[in-house]
């Protein structure tokens, strides 16, 4: 009986725990798009208004800023300064893939990024600035929608997590 | 082979090797060493052979390193996409930190290297926007020459004072390497004479090669350089903010200078300047240069050549009465 009781409490909290993960990666998506604009905003000031070499101006841009986005920024920067044999398109895409696939990162902000990715750093700073607005409207809808799931499936997640260990447990009671 | 690459990477043409992508890179550090050592061009243009320039001469780079000087079929051709990685490396994946240089038709490496540009310009108003497509790249391997205005020095310090001079020659005789040594040493003095503040209105990066507002070059400790500046608006800003006892321009030649020397004259800073001329005649066949001088503003007028090699100082004048100076050329 005990060991009943035991192995039902188990499983409710495991569930639950599972459902707030679930839960957890609606949140976490939205927090990556408010950093990623953020860096991006950074970016944008260090490329229009200082001229910063890009590598560099990455780099400044990261410096306070975490989440999950500042490992691929970070790759992107070391590669262009290694200066071997990638170009920054493919810097740019190589990096992306490593995280890809993160699961707090969306498709459409890595779609958004790739198409960033091949207008950066290779116009006059009028055009960049330019770039940088499509790219944080694009962001500002993402991180719209996100927030829009996050209402919908995070809550639905948890609850289901929960429903489900009782669910499993009342079976097996 | 692998030694001579390390040597050659070792010393100061780093940027250049760097500015290369890696198939053009080894090409040209597997030439011929005397070439290479002498090597002051490298002509990239996109679907045509890559060609060097050194001492003198044209050669054509074939794949496997040889260099010779008629067309061979081997030929490299260089191809579109090593154009976009050289575009690249230059700029440092950042055209847009380049944008006024691009406008100019150049990019200014570290080490104070040139890169000329062409291909198809974007036309504004009244000037270039930027380049749509760039096909064409000449890099230059600029050598800054040490003590090159010691025949010089005499004829523009009289009594421990600078003179108001203008140096005048045609291109590639040495004006600038010229304006860049006697920066230097006036500068930092020498044997007789204590060294004064100097500024450089720098318009091309070329006297002081700065590369992001460093001088690459040895332009003295008491210089200050306007990078990229017009030299009309530069003259005006260094002697408002930075007192120079001498100000320093390359290639006058617009209105707008000669009004901006003249504030200079008034406020009793001393300039060295160049103009583009075989002679004090063919000076005064220029508007402008001719306005200046016959206000008699330059103290020495300083004519250079090549009758003794490049660098020859062939005449130098008394501004103020018009006498020779030095009627043998030295070099």
């Amino acid at each position: 009986m005990f060991l009943k009781i035991a192995s039902s409490i188990a499983i409710v909290i495991c569930c639950t725990l599972l459902g707030i993960h679930m839960s957890y990666r609606y949140k976490q998506r939205i927090y990556n798009i408010r950093v990623l604009q953020s860096i991006l905003a950074h970016l944008e000031t260090e490329i229009v208004y200082y001229s910063t070499f890009l590598s560099q101006a990455i780099r400044n841009s990261i410096r306070t800023l975490d989440g999950d986005w500042k490992i691929f920024f970070i790759e992107v920067a070391d590669i262009l300064e290694n200066r071997k044999e990638y170009s920054l398109a493919e810097a740019w895409n190589k990096s992306l893939k490593k995280i890809q696939k993160n699961p707090c990162i969306g498709k459409a902000e890595l779609d958004i990024m790739y198409r960033f990715g091949l207008q950066l750093g290779n116009s006059n700073r009028q055009n960049q600035q330019k770039y940088f607005e499509i790219a944080q409207q694009q962001l500002k809808i993402e991180e719209e929608n996100a927030r829009q799931l996050h209402l919908r499936y995070g809550k639905m997640y948890r609850s289901l997590g929960l429903l489900l260990g009782l669910g499993i447990a009342i079976i097996l009671f | 082979m692998i030694q001579r690459i390390e040597n050659y990477q070792g010393n100061s043409y780093q940027p250049i090797v760097d500015a290369l992508p890696d198939n053009i890179r080894k090409m040209i550090l597997s030439i011929n060493p005397t070439i290479l050592e002498g090597l002051e061009e490298i002509r990239i243009r996109q679907n045509r052979p890559l060609m060097v320039y050194s001492r003198g001469r044209d050669y054509f780079l074939c794949t496997d390193g040889r260099v010779v000087t008629h067309h061979p079929r081997d030929a490299y051709i260089v191809t579109a996409d090593d154009v976009r990685r050289i575009l690249e490396l230059i700029s440092n994946y950042s055209i847009y930190a380049f944008e006024e240089e691009l406008r100019n038709g150049y990019i200014t490496l570290q080490g104070g290297y040139r890169v000329g540009i062409s291909g198809k310009v974007v036309l504004g108003k009244e000037e270039i926007v930027t380049f749509q497509h760039i096909t064409s790249f000449n890099i230059r391997i600029a050598r800054q020459i040490i003590n090159v205005a010691n025949k010089v020095l005499p004829f523009i310090i009289d009594k421990g004072q600078v003179l108001h001079t203008l140096i005048l020659s045609p291109p590639q005789m040495g004006k600038t390497t010229l304006l860049r040594d006697l920066s230097r040493q006036l500068s930092n003095g020498f044997s007789g004479f204590r060294g004064v503040k100097v500024g450089i209105v720098d318009e091309r990066s070329e006297i002081a090669g700065c590369f992001q507002g460093i001088p690459q070059n040895d332009v003295g400790v008491r210089t200050d350089i306007l990078d990229g500046c017009p030299k009309a608006l530069g003259i005006i800003m260094l002697i408002r903010s930075m007192s120079p006892n001498v100000i320093i321009t390359d290639e006058i030649g617009k209105p707008e200078d000669v009004i901006a020397i003249e504030d200079a004259l008034n406020a009793g800073i001393k300039m060295i300047t160049t103009a583009h001329s075989s002679g004090l005649e063919d000076a005064f066949q220029r508007p402008i240069l001719k306005s200046l001088l016959n206000k008699k503003v330059f103290q020495r007028i300083l004519v250079l050549g090549n009758s003794l090699g490049t660098g020859t100082l062939e005449k130098v004048y008394d501004g103020t009465n018009g006498q020779l100076l030095l009627n043998s050329p030295i070099r």
